[in-house]
């Protein structure tokens, strides 16, 4: 079992001070952007996590893959602290690793043609040249559904989906185990976004990848997740295999997301139960004691305001942090 | 599953065409580009474009108005003006380029590295920037000269050393906008050296900028040029640039107006050349290209 | 119920570099009074345009309303003067856009910014003014109004700053409110609260409401009727009930196979539409939708379809018949 895991990540936090004073700056708080996660992701799993803004779920992945080193805590991949490594050694480990970002128009170097976006990785990592590129790189257009004779054109000639595919080509150039997809259909049309998630589906079952899928959107991460973990403030609230937290979701805040997102069926709609959450969410920088969601949760009691709850195990691996649940 | 691309969006425009497409819109832009092409042709061609020798002089031709031999006359040493003005605009090339070339070679490099490491080297980078620009351009150039001496290369060195603080701003708020993009954090998820992100997604990117100032810049250097000329501190006769003809023709503008007048229109009409079409790349290269 | 406002074959034409986009191509359609009336469609279909043309705020190089009319309460406001225009914007017509951080003005405060509104449009002195203003913090759910009414832009959130710009659009009574996608920048929680508040209030003031959205979710909830657009064209409209049971254009079919549900069991696969979003600067003869099509027929390359009656109040634009299909 101990073998299956691909990522380990073990209290992690990433917190951002926050800073006084115009000659002797002196720190008067942290932003816990990531506070305390533990979270375990199996080989060939797709773990969705969930939040909204401010959740820390970007922040988070951002950690995984190195693009920010954490404040605290460990992050194993393979077996191997990758927070420890040093620059070098990182830099051969992100081989294994890739990242699928949010914004297709953003993610490509607009100067640099399609081809070379997508041999870049194996130009880094690899002694790859020549006609072995050109062969690879029509070998990832077609995986991807481009036509390779595009190759030589630049982004600004891609529609958002197209360019989106040129990403996850991408980062399959060096044949990864593990990919972070960054909200990686929230930037595109509707029609479009299907396409990308069946891609995405396809290639996992092809080469056996590893997703750690970070969305905001729950319908979408439901449909392509094999568990889902939802973030609050920093933390995580609940981890449930995937049909389990939406027939059983336990903490009032999963609960509360779950009724808020609207489904595409006005009779389904008219009979649904629907928790508002009053208030907005605290700040990050000050905040509350006890549970971070105490504030807004109408089943808030004593134990709530006074204590921080662990995670904690309440079904076949379900866990909850909740003192009521 | 084949992605089939609609028919609108197969064209290949390269960049460059796309660009000199939005120059050819406006009209002064053109008027720029023809100028400065011009400029370019008689740098380049003066031996087989001059009609005759500029340092060729003859005195009891001095001051001569315009004939057929001589189209713009001759100056005070009876040398012809009009081979003066085009041997003129290769010394006028020559000096703009190496001017910018100090520059952009020095500065360009100083501000990306200012902005892409950040924290102490920026801020030691910075502070010797902000000294260097403390001294008004000119007078920074002035005070080379002082040390250096006059002559035409301790010119172009003076000219070339004041631009490069503009060029070291110039760049680092390229790079520092340009640093925030996700091309630049997915260059480094890749696992991207810091060198080839710099040499790659970095410096292919923050060119517009420098393009355009380069452009501004080469007006800029024919007229310091002219006006350290103009002063006697430029060049040293007989070569023919167009600020000391300017000089040397100062005195006789009552009589003979020709022999200042010419020159100083080549500088007003370079320099004005350079400036619209400057202008017009930098319309054209606007962000709002979503290149 | 009356209606209040008519869209008779709008047309809005751009003039780009790239040739000539036909954002919106012949649009019609009717919104009663008290009516909540949902616009979808994905982006670049036109739902915003034809939205902004109501208010005249398409900005005129390089745009351009080509012809249509937009009658509002009796009268056609593409023939009224200028003066007359800004006379209904923000009083009868109130607009709400997306992006609450650009619509409000940074440097003054919330409690200015409503009361200049107000002020604008109603004769009311300064007090009445505030008190005005305080009442409709409140009415949006911003709980401290009398601390917060004088705070600025930047000290709100984006969820709050949007019910700001809810209670500057409901200050002047408005008779119809247009909402551009008033929550594709919020959370979904939040997005909630949003609509929600939209929702009560528009049902206790009897206030109509065009919402504009690409969430077909959201639509489904708020909605009575709506109007499914692409390229620039009607394809679909009805009520809410009807399109969603009966969908008659393979446009909305494709959309909604194409979305993933919570509530259904998880299929193995989403159907997604084939091919690209459509190129407004060159479309296709007939029917915008042909390329992406799996109902086409020869008719329709060549052909525009026009909107027909499927059932009473609910139309199409698509010359096949899908109900024939099955599902």
């Amino acid at each position: 079992m101990e073998n299956n895991v691909l990522i380990d990540v073990k209290n992690v936090s990433m917190y951002f001070p926050i800073f006084k004073g115009l000659i002797r700056k002196h720190k008067i708080a942290d932003i816990k952007a990531v506070d305390r996660v533990d979270l375990s992701i199996d080989r060939g799993e797709t773990l969705g996590l969930v939040g909204e803004s401010g959740s820390g779920k970007t922040t988070l992945g951002r950690c995984i893959t190195q693009l920010l080193t954490p404040t605290s805590g460990e992050i194993f991949f393979e077996g191997v602290d990758i927070c420890k490594m040093k620059k070098e050694d990182l830099r051969l480990r992100r081989q294994g690793m890739q990242i699928i970002f949010q914004d297709p128009f953003d993610s490509l170097n607009p100067r640099m043609s399609a081809f070379k976006i997508v041999t870049e990785p194996l130009i880094v990592h690899t002694t790859t040249r020549g006609q072995g590129l050109v062969s690879r790189a029509v070998e990832l257009f077609r995986l991807v559904g481009l036509d390779p004779g595009m190759m030589n054109r630049y982004p600004h000639e891609f529609s958002g989906g197209q360019r989106q595919r040129l990403g996850i080509a991408r980062a399959l150039a060096i044949n990864p185990k593990f990919i972070v997809c960054d909200e990686p259909i929230s930037a595109l049309d509707v029609s479009i976004q299907a396409q990308i998630i069946n891609l995405l589906e396809d290639l996992q079952s092809k080469f056996d990848l590893t997703y750690l899928f970070i969305a905001h959107d729950l319908s979408v991460v439901r449909h392509i997740s094999h568990r889902v973990a939802v973030m609050y403030l920093g933390r995580i609230v609940e981890v449930a295999n995937r049909d389990d937290l939406y027939k059983f979701a336990r903490h009032p805040y999963t609960v509360a997301l779950l009724s808020a997102v609207p489904i595409p069926d006005p009779e389904v709609e008219a009979t649904r139960e629907r928790i508002i959450l009053k208030g907005d969410p605290p700040s990050p920088i000050n905040m509350p004691p006890g549970c971070n969601f105490h504030k807004r949760c109408s089943l808030c009691t004593d134990i709530c305001r006074k204590e921080a709850p662990r995670l904690r195990e309440i079904g076949h691996k379900h866990l909850v942090s909740c003192h009521l649940a | 599953m084949e992605d089939t691309i609609s028919q609108g969006e197969t064209k290949q425009w390269s960049q460059f065409r796309e660009v000199f497409r939005r120059v050819a819109k406006r009209k002064t832009a053109m008027l720029g580009l023809i100028i400065v092409i011009l400029f370019l042709i008689l740098g380049l061609f003066a031996p087989l474009i001059a009609p005759n020798n500029p340092l060729e002089h003859s005195l009891q031709h001095m001051l001569a108005k315009p004939s057929i031999d001589h189209p713009l006359g001759r100056d005070e040493l009876g040398r012809c003006i009009l081979s003066r003005i085009i041997y003129g605009a290769r010394i006028s090339l020559m000096i703009g380029l190496i001017v910018i070339s100090i520059g952009i070679l020095i500065g360009v490099p100083l501000g990306i590295i200012s902005a892409y490491y950040g924290g102490k080297t920026d801020f030691i980078i910075q502070r010797f920037i902000d000294t260097m620009l403390t001294f008004p351009g000119i007078l920074l150039a002035l005070l080379l000269i002082a040390m250096l001496g006059v002559g035409l290369q301790n010119v172009m060195f003076a000219v070339g050393i004041s631009t490069i603080p503009i060029y070291a701003r110039l760049s680092r708020s390229s790079v520092l906008s340009i640093m925030g993009r996700q091309y630049i954090e997915a260059a480094r998820s890749i696992g991207a050296s810091d060198s080839r992100i710099i040499l790659h997604h970095i410096l292919p990117n923050s060119l517009s900028p420098i393009i355009v100032q380069s452009t501004l810049h080469m007006a800029t250097a024919i007229l310091w040029a002219a006006g350290l000329g103009f002063l006697g501190l430029g060049v040293s006769p007989p070569t023919p640039e167009w600020g000391a003809m300017l000089n040397g023709g100062r005195q006789y503008i009552r009589v003979a107006y020709h022999v200042a007048t010419f020159p100083g229109m080549m500088i007003f009409i370079t320099v004005l050349g350079f400036n619209l079409l400057g202008d017009g790349l930098r319309d054209a290269l606007d962000p709002r290209l979503k290149i | 119920m009356d209606s209040l406002l008519q869209i008779k074959d709008l047309r809005v034409y751009f003039h780009t570099d790239h040739g000539l986009v036909k954002a919106v191509d012949g649009i019609s359609y009717e919104l009663r009074e008290g009516e909540a009336l949902g616009i979808v469609g994905e982006s670049g279909c036109g739902k915003s345009v034809g939205a902004m043309s109501i208010l005249r705020l398409i900005p005129t190089p390089p745009g351009e309303i080509v012809s249509g009319a937009i009658i509002f309460k009796g009268k056609d406001i593409l023939k009224t003067t200028e003066d007359e225009i800004r006379n209904i914007r923000g009083n009868s017509i109130a607009m709400v856009f997306q992006e609450p951080m650009t619509s409000l003005n940074p440097v003054l405060t919330i409690g200015y910014q409503i009361c200049e509104a107000i002020a604008l449009h109603q004769n009311m002195t300064k007090t009445e003014a505030r008190q005005e203003t305080l009442k409709l913090l409140k009415m949006v759910g911003i709980s401290d109004a009398e601390r917060r009414i004088n705070d600025y832009p930047h000290q709100f959130s984006g969820g709050m700053r949007q019910r700001v710009m809810i209670a500057m659009a409901l200050s002047c009574n408005p008779k119809l409110i247009i909402a551009d996608e008033p929550t594709t920048a919020v959370d979904v929680t939040i997005q909630a609260q949003l609509l929600e508040i939209i929702k009560e209030l528009t049902t206790r003031l009897k206030t109509s409401v065009i919402i504009i959205t690409h969430n077909l979710g959201v639509v489904a909830r708020y909605v009575n009727r709506m109007v499914v657009m692409y390229a620039g064209r009607i394809v679909e409209s009805g009520t809410a009930h009807d399109v969603y049971s009966k969908p008659s254009h393979p446009y909305t079919v494709g959309l909604l196979a194409s979305v993933p549900r919570l509530d259904k069991p998880r299929d193995s696969r989403l159907i997604p539409i084939d091919g690209q979003p459509p190129n407004l600067a060159n479309l296709p003869p007939g029917c915008a939708f042909y390329p992406r099509c799996s109902f086409r027929m020869d008719k329709c390359s060549k052909e525009r379809p026009e909107l027909r009656p499927v059932e009473v109040g609910h139309f199409t634009a698509c010359f096949a018949d899908l109900n024939t299909y099955g599902k």
